[in-house]
C-alpha cells in the first residue's frame, strides 16, 4: 500500500488535515493515515491528535501512532472490533490555534484490502484429442497467508488476460476459488496476464499482480508433431 | 443506502448477524474437529463409561429441539439462550485449555491450540453479541446462569481425564451446534431474502 499512499498524499488544498485512506488487511487490526498541514510557515511546529469513538462510546485517542510511519493511526487487534462503527478525526496542534479534519465513520469490513496476489506464473500444456490451440495453467500464490487463518477472509480472485496488440480487450475469469484456472485453446501470440483478489464477503479488490508476459508458441506441442511426421 | 446520520453511526444489524454467524460456524467446525481429534485415540474400554448428554451442564436450559420448533421462538428469546449458552461455556473452555497441554492424548499439541482458537472465537462472538442485544432491546438482554460445577480438575488418571476431556468436549459441540443454528435463524429472519431457508 506504499505505493498509494505516496499517490494520494500527492494534495491537500483544504487547510486542514483530513483522513484520506484507512485499510484493514484481515479484519482484525486497521490503520488510518491523514494528510499533514500543508499551508505552514518554515519552522512553525505542529503535532496531530487523533480521537475516535465506536458507535456512542467515549472518544479516545489514537492507541498507536507509531507502528504505521507517519501521519498515521494504527489499530491493534485488541482496539479493533468488527461489531461497532468508527467514528474518527485528527487534529493539527499549533501555537496558533487548532485545525480539525472532517469527520470519517468506518465499518472495518468495508475498508478490508487484500495485498496483490505475487507469483503468477504459467505452464503450457498439450491441447489434446482434436483441440485448436495450446492451454495453460497459470497459478500465483497469495503473500501474507496468516491474514486468512482466523477464518473472516474467504479469497476470491479475478484473473484477466489479454492478447499484447489488443490493448482493452481483457478476458475475465471470475470468481476463481482456487489459486490456479486453466485457460483453454489459446491461439499462437504473445498474451499479458494478471490477477487480483478480494475478500468473499467483504471490502475492496486489491491491486493488481504483476502483469505476466506469456508466449504461446506456433507449433503445435510435441504430440501433435510425432502424429504429423507418422 | 438511504439512512439518517444518527441511524448510520452503527453497523447495520444485518451485518452483525451476518458476522455474528460467521464466528458461531467457526465455533462449530472447530468443535466438530476436536471431537474428532479426541476419537482417533479414545480408549475404547473408556467409551463405555461416557456421561450422557442430559448430564452436560448446560442441558437445564429450555432450548428448541428441532428447527421446526426453533422457528417458532422470538428473536429476543433466541439471542438470550445463545448468549446464556455462551457464557456458561466461559469457565469450561478455561479448563479444557488448561488441561489440554497435559492431556495424555498423543495429539494435544494440536488440540490445546484449536480450544485457544475456539475462546478467541468464543470471545469475539460474545462481544458481538452483546452490542446486537443492546439494540434488541431488554427481553434480548436477558441470560439464564448455567453455572459449571464439574471442578477445574478433571482427575488423576488417564482413563479419567480422557473421559471428562472428551465429554465437555461433546457438550461443547452440541452447545455449538445449537448457537450456531439459532444465529442462522436469526440471520435469516433479518435478511429475509431465502425464507424458505428459515
Amino acid at each position: 500500500h506504499k505505493a498509494r499512499h505516496n499517490h494520494d498524499a500527492a494534495a491537500n488544498v483544504t487547510g486542514r488535515p483530513q483522513i484520506y485512506y484507512c485499510r484493514s488487511p484481515n479484519m482484525e487490526d486497521f490503520t488510518c493515515w491523514w494528510h499533514p498541514l500543508d499551508n505552514l510557515t518554515a519552522g512553525e511546529e505542529v503535532t496531530y491528535v487523533f480521537t475516535y469513538s465506536k458507535d456512542k462510546e467515549p472518544k479516545h485517542e489514537c492507541p498507536d501512532y507509531k507502528s504505521a510511519g507517519p501521519n498515521s493511526c494504527h489499530f491493534d487487534k485488541r482496539h479493533t472490533s468488527i461489531w461497532m462503527l468508527y467514528c474518527m478525526n485528527v487534529t493539527a496542534v499549533t501555537a496558533q490555534r487548532n485545525y480539525s479534519s472532517q469527520t470519517l465513520c468506518l465499518d472495518v469490513a468495508d475498508i478490508v484490502e487484500m495485498e496483490a496476489p505475487i507469483n503468477l506464473t504459467f505452464s503450457l500444456t498439450d491441447a489434446g484429442g482434436d483441440e485448436v490451440g495450446h492451454s495453460a495453467l497459470l497459478s500465483w500464490t497469495y503473500p501474507v497467508p496468516e491474514d486468512v487463518l482466523y477464518g473472516w477472509i474467504t479469497l476470491v480472485y479475478e484473473l484477466q488476460y489479454r492478447r499484447i496488440n489488443e490493448a482493452d480487450n481483457w478476458k475475465v475469469k471470475h470468481p476463481l476459488h482456487e489459486r490456479h484456472v486453466e485457460l483453454l485453446g489459446l491461439r499462437a501470440g504473445d498474451y499479458m496476464v494478471r490477477v487480483r483478489c478480494r475478500s468473499h464477503n467483504y471490502g475492496l479488490w486489491s491491486k493488481w499482480s504483476s502483469t505476466l508476459l506469456m508466449s504461446i508458441p506456433n507449433s503445435p506441442p510435441t504430440g501433435k508433431v510425432l502424429v504429423l511426421v507418422l | 443506502v438511504v439512512c439518517l446520520v444518527a441511524m448510520c453511526r452503527a453497523v447495520p444489524i444485518g451485518d452483525l448477524l451476518d458476522r455474528a454467524s460467521q464466528r458461531s460456524d467457526k465455533m462449530h467446525s472447530l468443535s466438530t474437529l476436536l471431537t474428532q481429534e479426541m476419537d482417533t485415540h479414545f480408549p475404547p474400554y473408556g467409551r463405555m463409561q461416557m456421561q450422557r448428554p442430559a448430564e452436560c451442564h448446560t442441558s437445564a436450559l429450555q432450548t428448541p429441539n428441532d428447527k421446526e420448533q426453533a422457528l417458532q421462538v422470538s428473536n429476543s428469546d433466541l439471542l438470550s439462550l445463545v448468549r446464556s449458552l455462551l457464557q456458561a461455556w466461559v469457565d469450561p473452555l478455561v479448563i479444557l485449555s488448561n488441561s489440554a497441554i497435559t492431556l495424555p492424548h498423543p495429539a494435544k499439541s494440536s488440540i490445546s491450540s484449536n480450544i485457544q482458537e475456539l475462546q478467541e472465537h468464543s470471545k469475539s462472538l460474545a462481544d458481538g453479541l452483546d452490542i446486537l442485544s443492546g439494540k434488541m432491546g431488554p427481553a434480548a438482554q436477558a441470560t439464564s446462569s448455567l453455572p459449571y460445577t464439574g471442578g477445574t480438575d478433571l482427575g488423576q488418571d488417564r482413563v479419567t481425564i480422557l473421559n471428562k476431556f472428551g465429554f465437555l468436549l461433546s457438550c461443547l459441540r452440541r452447545d455449538s451446534h445449537k448457537i450456531d443454528s439459532f444465529l442462522k435463524v436469526l440471520r435469516c429472519r433479518a435478511v429475509k431474502l431465502q425464507p424458505e431457508l428459515c
